[in-house]
């Protein structure tokens, strides 16, 4: 009998070689809507912008010579310079851009050549691909941290200036807009907007439009570090809680409900003015340590209703590890909640920086959008407090508009 | 020796009703080879014997409070957990009752079985997927080359079932542990899916422990029967024996509502009641509250009478031969 197959069985045997994978149809679902491809497209903007942002404003020179000998770029070296990008974060957004620009077009072609092809042989080139990128990165970043490079301070305007006023040829080629966002100068405070400062400059004599460029780089990261550190912790917690219940749940659900209970704004702003040296990797860590709760219970409730089905007993009869059966069978089945929660965490931390830099209790270091906000309201100069407020809101208005998306795409019942 | 020897079995649940006798006192052997059917009514152990075996009881609220768990001489209960999960899986298969559930719907059937190879033996990735392909094949999955890389949702539950029985016997298993394979499908597959696994049983050797509520399905696949009620053996017997005489009252109420027994438009019979809940069971005879034949010496501890080939009831008032002949199919035919 079991030579003869049944008939739905038989019908099911011809079903298309690639039926869609649960990823595959949630993105189905997500490019449906108009409102979220776009916001999508405007994220990869800003995500372009802020690996980008030394090609659009630096004032280092791409080229530089002076009569006609000695051709080099200033800006190049610059990239990994110590003295110019402080911030690590810099350094981080620098190597991106020189591996996307370096990668970007080979990945790009392997994920345009294999669109037609089968899934199987599809995900492994892009697979290959993305890993070799990924590895590439972490090469470069590693011996970009580990051998740091710092050169002389040398303001590259000035310099011309004073090489011509010597009656020498210089050739300079500068990005579009000349300014750095670190390098004041103390004798162009205050300027009102022009062609020249966009938005003008501030207190420092900063450029202000430059500034507002960096601070994607800074604003993006600290939004997704906080985020990835939070979702990780919470999820952590979470699987735990859900998956063990009794006195394990007991312990954590109580100890969630403890820094529920606290003002989020104000425990923030107390451990932060205890911190002498604020970096934004403390506010990322501050801003996580408020936040874990909400993925935690995300996923405590989903680990509560996966580990009674079946195929948790199964993995278990098959002689599975706990930690196994945690992480690899029911983790990846309780992370739809966890992806909208964390594309509004995104949006969430973003303010919470820019909230905390407007208070004065960011890293004053670092040109976030808080920050300048921060510097802005000190010249009373309307466009400078109104320019990152728009960049804020631009910002977590895509990040918001994308979770709607992400959350429908994610909800079956919404599905045509 | 026997492959599996089950002396004694307790398993009590500690809930805030206090200590639930679930499984009580329940003694049975599976040999190599061997099909045992383990029946009985929702709710009377059946499972919990089952899941008890690998120990797959949740701890807390269960726990095995007495009892030993023999497997190829070694006692599972008392087993420490990195040598019992080297049996789960490897020598002691399960299959559920669920086989919608019973797969991860995030990854494809091929991974799901490749992993617990890998998991148990010593192969490459590649000879995983060769022996995933070879144990799609043998269950009758059709184009198992396309299947193996498909999502659980992309198939039937006949199909899902079939996976899980590949998986199950992909690591070629002394013992396979069937938590009503059927139950949950419709009506032709669940002759496929039992004919399936008569014939690859048949093929490995190995010892099947078939847990079912359908005495039709006993009927057709086990060697011997094991009849529960409330935790504990009622009778026990080889299949034949078991349905040319069931002795024990509740056997006989179990065989009399098959309902294909009824002649057209009779009313089917049924045991009135169901079976209690763990803190409701009664002293003595735990049948006693539903059995028609019920007098007080039933509040003792029912006696065993050995009726000879294995044959064993446990009852103050066992059914006569006479009285077993009106009931056994073959009586009233």
């Amino acid at each position: 009998m079991t030579s003869q197959t049944n008939p739905s069985d038989a019908l099911a045997g011809q079903a298309p070689p690639d039926d869609p994978t649960y990823g595959e149809i949630v993105w189905g679902q997500f490019v449906k809507r108009k409102e979220a491809v776009g916001s999508l497209l405007g994220l990869a903007l800003l995500l372009l912008l802020a690996i980008y942002a030394p090609l659009l404003a630096s004032n280092k020179p791409f080229l530089w010579q002076v009569d006609g000998e000695g051709l080099s770029s200033p800006w190049l070296k610059a990239l990994f310079d110590r003295n110019f990008f402080e911030n690590g974060v810099d350094i981080f957004f620098n190597t991106l851009l020189v591996v996307v620009t370096l990668v970007g077009p080979v990945v790009g072609a392997v994920f345009w050549k294999t669109r037609h092809s089968s899934r199987k042989p599809r995900n492994r080139s892009r697979r290959r691909a993305l890993l070799a990128a990924g590895a590439l990165f972490m090469v470069v970043w590693t011996g970009v941290t580990l051998f740091p490079q710092q050169s002389q301070k040398v303001v590259y305007p000035r310099l011309e200036q004073s090489l011509q006023e010597e009656g020498k040829a210089v050739m300079a080629v500068y990005a579009p807009i000349p300014f750095s966002s670190r390098d004041g100068d103390l004798d162009m405070v205050r300027l009102p907007v022009s062609l020249k400062h966009f938005l003008g400059t501030d207190n420092s004599g900063r450029d202000v439009f430059t500034r507002l460029v960096f601070g994607t780089r800074i604003s993006l990261t600290i939004g997704v570090f906080a985020v990835a550190l939070y979702i990780t912790f919470g999820t952590f917690m979470g699987a735990l809680a859900g998956f063990y219940g009794g006195w394990v749940d007991m312990a954590i659900q109580r100890v969630i409900e403890v820094v529920i209970c606290i003002p989020s704004l104000f425990l923030i702003l107390t451990v932060a003015s205890f911190i002498e040296e604020r970096s934004i990797f403390h506010i990322m860590i501050i801003i996580a340590a408020v936040a874990w709760t909400s993925p935690a219970r995300l996923v405590r409730a989903e680990f509560l209703r996966l580990r009674n089905l079946d195929f948790v007993a199964a993995a278990r009869a098959a002689g599975y590890r706990e930690s196994t059966i945690i992480f690899k069978e029911i983790l990846p089945n309780a992370l739809g909640p966890v992806l909208v929660a964390a594309t509004f965490g995104v949006a969430r931390a973003i303010l919470t920086e820019s909230t905390m830099s407007f208070l004065g209790l960011g890293d004053i270091t670092v040109p976030s959008w808080g920050q300048i906000l921060n510097t802005g309201r000190g010249t009373g100069i309307w466009v400078m407090i109104l320019a990152p407020g728009f960049a804020i809101f631009l910002t977590v208005g895509l990040l918001n508009l994308m979770g709607e998306g992400v959350r429908d795409a994610l909800d079956p019942k919404l599905r045509k | 020796m026997a492959l599996l020897e089950v002396d004694g079995l307790k398993t009590h649940f500690f809930t805030d009703k206090g200590q639930l006798p679930s499984v009580d006192g329940v003694s049975f052997t599976i040999d190599a080879g061997e099909t045992v059917g383990i029946v009985g009514e929702s709710g009377c152990g059946k499972s919990v014997t089952a899941m008890s075996i690998l120990r797959l009881i949740p701890e807390p609220p269960g726990r095995i409070v007495g009892g030993e768990i023999r497997f190829e001489g070694r006692d599972l209960t008392r087993l420490p957990m990195d040598e019992l999960r080297k049996v789960r899986g490897n020598d002691i298969s399960v299959i559920f009752q669920e086989p919608m559930t019973s797969l991860n719907p995030v990854y494809t059937v091929g991974d799901q079985i490749m992993e617990a190879i890998l998991l148990h033996q010593p192969v490459e990735e590649e000879e995983a997927r060769r022996i995933a392909l070879a144990m799609l094949e043998r269950v009758g999955i059709p184009a198992p080359e396309q299947r193996i890389d498909e999502y659980p949702h992309q198939m039937s539950g006949g199909m899902k079932q079939r996976v899980m029985i590949a998986m199950a016997l992909s690591c070629k298993p002394k013992l396979l542990i069937a938590d009503e394979p059927t139950t949950a499908l419709d009506v032709t597959i669940q002759a496929q899916i039992l004919e399936l696994l008569q014939e690859l049983q048949r093929e490995e050797g190995m010892g099947v422990m078939l847990i079912t509520h359908d005495l039709g399905v006993v009927a057709e696949t086990c060697d011997r029967v094991v009849v529960l009620y409330a935790g504990r053996v009622a009778e026990t017997a080889t299949a034949i024996d078991l349905f040319d005489r069931p002795t024990h009252p509740y056997t006989a109420g179990l065989l009399q509502s098959i309902p294909d027994r009824a002649s057209p438009g009779a009313r089917l019979f049924t045991i009135d009641g169901m079976v209690p809940s763990p803190d409701k069971f009664p002293s003595g005879c735990r049948f006693r509250d539903r059995c028609t034949r019920a007098t007080e010496a039933c509040a003792d501890m029912p006696p065993l009478h050995d009726l000879g080939g294995g044959h064993k009831v446990w009852c103050h008032h066992p059914l006569t031969a006479a009285e077993s002949a009106a009931l056994s199919p073959g009586g009233e035919h």
